[in-house]
């Protein structure tokens, strides 16, 4: 919150005595100054750190409380926290950075709430409902998966593996994905690829404000008592299937697997 | 001699010949929740300790012990010590534990 604190202080020295007076008149509120009215303003001090204080450090007077508009659809404490930039998630999954970037875009393109919640309908944490299993995840994503609308690309851009499950339940099979790989080689253990070279084609970027930006290679394997198929990142220096699996549990090459389920 | 190793799904579990001594016994059968509610875990029946330190589970079993999980199949751990180790991969930002 560097950016709000610096709009707290410091004051001009000529306002250093008014807002004495204020402090003492209301306790538990803090003076602000608001760059588009050009002026000190009064704010409470909770609503000014965990909410409205976004308008000041994007220097707009608060048009709406976009903590209460998040709240009516529905949106938790924690997605919140992660739809307002603050937070990155369960194992560190969103980039906190892009995630302000774009919540702070929408606040200032917004006049309303309702074209605020508009600008971030794709970003809204919503539930999808798939066998007995009920997922908490973003609306972009639930609409492309009611929409059978995802591509080979959409499984590249996912980082979790349940999520990637959920893109081959709905519309692409494992065989599209693997249309857009290259086999390095193959043992009993699995296949290995690497992504097909398109010409000057950027490889696919993460669907949300994921971290990062690099393209592993990937291990094909299938869960021996699931069926369930995977496809792990490995990195790319390794040629044999069985090497990079053991790479996936941090084993010598030399390890066995005695036992599987 | 190589290693032996045990799997069950996203967890290898290795034997070793030590756990840490400063492992604290971590009171729960439960090794590791999937991000929807997979479970992995100690048979109930098992006299088995868990034991942790810096993040890293470790099994003790003087009998030997069942692992279950609602999907996969159990594996059965002769009587021994293990490391639990959580399967990674390379993600765009790096290596990270298997997200399931």
């Amino acid at each position: 919150m560097e950016d709000l604190k610096e709009l707290v202080s410091p004051l001009p020295k000529s306002e250093v005595k008014k807002v004495k007076s204020l402090f003492a008149l209301h306790k538990g509120r803090v003076v602000v100054r608001c760059k588009e009215c050009d002026q000190l303003e009064l704010v409470d001090d909770r609503a000014f750190h965990t909410n409205i204080g976004h308008w000041y450090a994007l220097g707009l007077h608060p048009r709406f409380s976009p903590v209460a508009a998040l709240k009516m659809t529905g949106q938790t404490r924690a997605e919140m926290s992660i739809l307002t930039g603050y937070s990155a998630g369960g194992n560190n999954r969103y980039k906190v950075e892009e995630m302000r970037k774009i919540f702070y875009s929408a606040l200032k393109t917004a006049r309303t709430k309702e074209e605020f919640l508009s600008l971030m309908h794709p970003y809204l944490f919503a539930d999808l409902v798939s066998g007995d299993t009920t997922y908490r995840l973003e609306t972009g994503f639930k609409e492309k998966y009611e929409k059978r609308e995802f591509t080979p690309d959409d499984f590249f851009k996912e980082d979790s593996q349940e999520l990637r499950r959920l893109i081959l339940r709905s519309g692409i099979s494992i065989k599209d994905v693997k249309s857009r790989l290259e086999l390095i080689d193959k043992d009993e253990e699995g296949e290995l690829y690497r992504m097909k070279a398109k010409g000057n084609e950027e490889p696919p970027s993460p669907r949300f404000p994921f971290r990062g930006d690099r393209e592993p290679n990937y291990l094909y394997v299938v869960c021996p008592s699931t069926g369930q198929e995977y496809l792990l990142g490995v990195p790319q220096n390794f040629t044999k299937p069985k090497d990079a699996r053991r790479w996936t549990f941090g084993l010598e090459p030399t390890a066995e697997f005695v036992k599987e389920a | 001699m190589s290693q032996k190793v045990y799997r069950q799904g996203d967890l290898a579990f290795i034997p070793v010949t030590d756990i840490p001594k400063d492992a604290k016994a971590a009171n729960t059968r439960v090794i590791r929740t999937g991000e929807n509610g997979g479970v992995h875990a100690l048979e109930e029946k098992s006299s088995a300790v868990m034991y942790e330190m810096n993040g890293v589970r470790y099994i003790l079993s003087e009998d030997g012990v069942g692992i279950v999980h609602g999907e996969h199949k159990k594996v059965d751990l002769p009587a021994g010590k293990y490391e639990i180790r959580v399967q990674r991969e390379l993600g765009q930002e790096g290596v990270r534990d298997v997200i399931d």
